[in-house]
């Protein structure tokens, strides 16, 4: 069976949101995140801040017709961390 | 599992599971064609897969082979590219049990696709000739529809009640 790890980290919230809604892309746009989580721009970045410290995510700084665009992605730790947490979730409700 | 999850009731478990399933629903429904590009690449498709039955009626110019290839990378460049200027990147080929299955049934109807159609054509006709495209068409439209980002969403964890 494979590993199953609860991680405080991930698990508040907008953290977990964050997490499940990056793990089936590739990348998502910070302006597009913001948009399908409803939050404010500082609590978005306060999250990202907490799981790119802990190296779950990957931020990329690019430039883009004069404007400049921030695309996250799950990092292979990150993406390791997320599903081991949901199969710990999965395992306390027994499923 | 460390000593956390002890502190984690099922309840606060299938909370956490129900956001997200939300989640991944919201990432499916950003990726997600809509339907009518979805039928018009889902036609193109299996007009591709059954060629040759196909053209038994429309006798068209083997070039249209390769037009129909060019319209399907291009529909799937394009919508990448729209995807990309609202700020999603999609995985073209996730590590996932159900992106296996599309592609070994991919090579298998590129294989074979003809011949299944011939033999279903000769053994079931006349209707039989219309009947394999037509499923195949609608099982094209039904997976792009339901699972664009190759993600299941598990709808009782969704419903069941809080």
């Amino acid at each position: 069976m494979k590993n199953a790890n609860f991680d405080e980290l991930i698990h508040a919230p907008n953290r977990l949101m964050i997490c499940a809604i990056l793990a089936p892309v590739s990348e998502m746009e910070f302006a597009l995140l913001k948009e399908q989580l409803v939050v404010s721009d500082s609590v978005l970045s306060k999250h990202l801040k907490a799981l790119s410290d802990a190296n779950y995510l990957d931020l990329k700084k690019v430039t883009q017709n004069g404007r400049q665009r921030t695309w996250l992605s799950l990092s292979k730790v990150g993406t390791d961390a997320y599903k081991a947490h949901v199969r710990a979730l999965q395992s306390i409700l027994g499923a | 599992m460390n000593g956390s999850n002890t502190q984690v009731n099922s309840q606060e478990a299938k909370l956490a599971l129900q956001l997200i399933e939300q989640q991944k629903m919201k990432a499916s429904g950003v990726a997600r064609m809509p339907i009518w590009l979805n039928v018009i690449f889902s036609v193109l498709v299996t007009w591709l897969v059954y060629f040759e039955l196909i053209n038994r009626v429309l006798i068209l110019s083997d070039v249209f082979e390769l037009i129909f290839v060019l319209a399907i990378f291009s529909i799937l460049g394009l919508w990448s590219k729209h995807l990309e200027a609202k700020g999603l990147k999609v995985k073209w080929f996730p590590n996932k049990k159900i992106t296996y299955f599309a592609f070994t049934l991919g090579v298998f109807l590129g294989m074979f696709g003809d011949e299944i159609g011939m033999y279903i054509y000769v053994e079931l006709s006349p209707w039989g000739g219309y009947m394999a495209p037509l499923m195949t068409m609608i099982l094209l439209v039904y997976f792009g529809h339901r699972f664009p980002l190759s993600e299941a969403i598990y709808e009782n964890v969704l419903n069941e009640k809080r």
